[in-house]
């Protein structure tokens, strides 16, 4: 492995500037606007920025890299279908522009807007639900893949995942968003920076004849095409480009960017100017991973593959550097996703079970000791649980459980007039419903009857809860229409 | 090498070029995003301790 002195001492300075920052920026937290949403003065450049580097993180680059290393060039739908997904929510302004004129601070609350606070109660725990499981595998990816680049052995992992988890806690209870907003952007220049640096030590010590013949000689014509290879498929394709739409409007860490935003039209341009990165965001760490295939031959861990390779071909100084980019953009990942989790937690869920609100500061504190908590979990859970399937397929299941209903629920609540809260209701129970059978039985998959073996296929669950959660809302809000009259979105913003 | 890999490098190319391009606008444009930002937050924060001591004297035994 190359990492040397200097690339520890970059390593060491990045962490303790980004320490620095965090503190520093406390001073700019007035209220819970500011500590939640930057006080909405996020500006187009600034929101892209944040957006990016919350949407990569070291998770990201570690199941990309490994759909690379075990699919070849197919997986590079991915990050086309990405793109498509952002580039289609920032053109037409698809729920982020309603969400941000009407000012919540976090999904759920639209919820109570629109149907009922009892709707908010239960929506903000399904979401708290699926975002902390999602985020559950974070940690020991995270171990992994720095205890391979820095060559430290298996037996570093645990260290790295306290080490971590204590950094990012400290820093996003003290700042809130203003931290989360400022680190991103320090961290998504140094991030790309180090992406730069390890793509060119790949194509330095590859050409793309070598990764083009590992490829076809390990997957024949199911590492070039997508709906020949085994893993994907059409109904995977949509699942997933479904899923991304799904994501970009209403996935918490993401659509807060869009809260946060100066004004509906900034939110557009943000997830426009961002949807042109997302598929270089998808398709260089599978890249890499194609590259691991190519330079470490078919025989090694597939998680373990990519970041081995990087270790490998990445020079002396250029390392610490990547590594710092790397630690960057899991650090701005993590803390978005624990403020989001946090503050749902926090006013979705305990503030939804009282008669009254809490005050601003008691929230702040709630979110603060939530955070605390979550990070716990992660750590807990990280060590314990061993994802079914590849890591992306687990995060889209788990995300499903929130946004198959989210998106039945938002959706139809803006632009549906229809919707009502047994619609509602329905629709975010039967959308968590498949993901989580799925969870639940993977493991006794041969215990189970034949006619129920198909909710164990990953692609089938997740298209399934979108489908579900879909008929859920229509079904259930027409059926209840007499006794359960929507209430218009208007009227109860005014009252 | 053959045309779906073809293919596929291309559109990689693409996505990568595009990649580091708007991240070395964001670079440029966003520090001075970033600068407004804080800029703005810490004149609310002056301004609201300003009325608060306006309040404070207004209230106070003189």
């Amino acid at each position: 492995m190359n990492f040397g002195y200097l690339d520890w001492i970059i390593l060491v300075v990045y962490l303790a500037l980004t320490l620095g920052v965090g503190f520093w920026v406390k001073r700019y937290v007035e209220n819970l606007r500011g500590y939640m949403v930057a006080n909405r003065r996020v500006k187009v450049a600034l929101g892209v920025a944040t957006i990016e580097a919350t949407e990569i993180g070291v998770i990201t680059f570690m199941y990309f890299g490994e759909l690379g290393y075990v699919t070849g060039f197919a997986c590079f739908i991915i990050g086309i279908l990405g793109m498509f997904a952002y580039m289609l929510v920032g053109k037409t302004g698809f729920i982020i522009a309603a969400l941000r004129r009407h000012e919540v601070m976090t999904i759920p609350e639209f919820y109570e807007l629109r149907y009922s606070r009892r709707v908010r109660l239960i929506g903000g725990f399904i979401l708290f639900l699926g975002g902390v499981l999602n985020m559950g595998i974070f940690l020991k990816f995270d171990g992994i893949f720095l205890s391979e680049v820095l060559g430290l052995g298996e037996q570093a992992i645990v260290v790295i995942m306290v080490a971590m988890m204590v950094i990012v806690v400290t820093y996003t209870v003290l700042g809130g968003m203003f931290s989360v907003v400022v680190t991103d952007f320090i961290q998504f220049v140094i991030l790309a920076f180090g992406m730069l640096i390890a793509t060119v030590a790949i194509l330095f010590k590859l050409d793309l004849v070598q990764l083009s013949t590992a490829v076809t000689q390990q997957f024949g014509a199911a590492g070039v095409n997508p709906l020949a290879n085994p893993r994907f498929g059409w109904m995977f394709i949509v699942w997933v480009l479904v899923s991304n739409i799904a994501a970009a409007a209403l996935w918490q860490p993401s659509a807060s960017k869009a809260l946060a935003s100066e004004s509906p039209e900034v939110a557009k341009k943000v997830f426009t100017y961002a949807s042109l990165s997302f598929a270089g965001r998808a398709m260089i760490p599978m890249f890499w991973g194609v590259a691991a295939l190519a330079l470490l031959g078919p025989n090694v861990s597939s998680t373990a593959a990519m970041p081995r390779l990087l270790g490998l071909v990445t020079p002396r100084g250029f390392l610490g550097l990547l590594v710092a980019g790397m630690l960057a953009a899991s650090m701005s990942t993590y803390s978005a996703y624990l403020l989001a989790w946090s503050s749902v937690a926090t006013r979705d869920v305990v503030a939804c079970l009282r008669s009254t609100d809490f005050s601003e500061r008691t929230t702040i504190w709630l979110i603060r000791g939530f955070a605390i908590v979550i990070g716990v979990f992660l750590l807990v859970f990280g060590l314990w649980y061993q994802i079914p399937d590849t890591a992306y397929q687990y995060l889209f299941i788990t995300g499903a459980i929130y946004t198959a209903g989210a998106l039945g629920c938002v959706a139809a609540g803006i632009y549906w007039p229809k919707a009502n809260s047994v619609g509602a209701y329905t629709a975010l129970i039967m959308g968590a419903v498949a993901p989580a059978s799925f969870l639940l039985v993977e493991r006794w998959r041969e215990a189970l009857p034949s006619w129920l073996v198909f909710i164990t296929d990953v692609n089938v669950s997740g298209l399934l809860s979108f489908v579900l959660a879909c008929t859920g809302m229509i079904v259930g809000s027409l059926l209840t229409q007499k006794i359960r009259p929507p209430i218009k979105l208007q009227e109860k913003m005014t009252t | 090498m053959n045309s779906a890999v073809l293919i596929w490098i291309i559109i990689f190319a693409l996505a990568t070029t595009c990649f580091f391009v708007v991240a070395a606008i964001v670079a440029v444009k966003g520090s001075s995003d970033l600068r407004d930002l804080l800029r703005d937050s810490k004149a609310r924060i002056d301004e609201q301790g300003q009325r608060a001591n306006v309040k404070a004297s207004t209230i106070g035994p003189g």
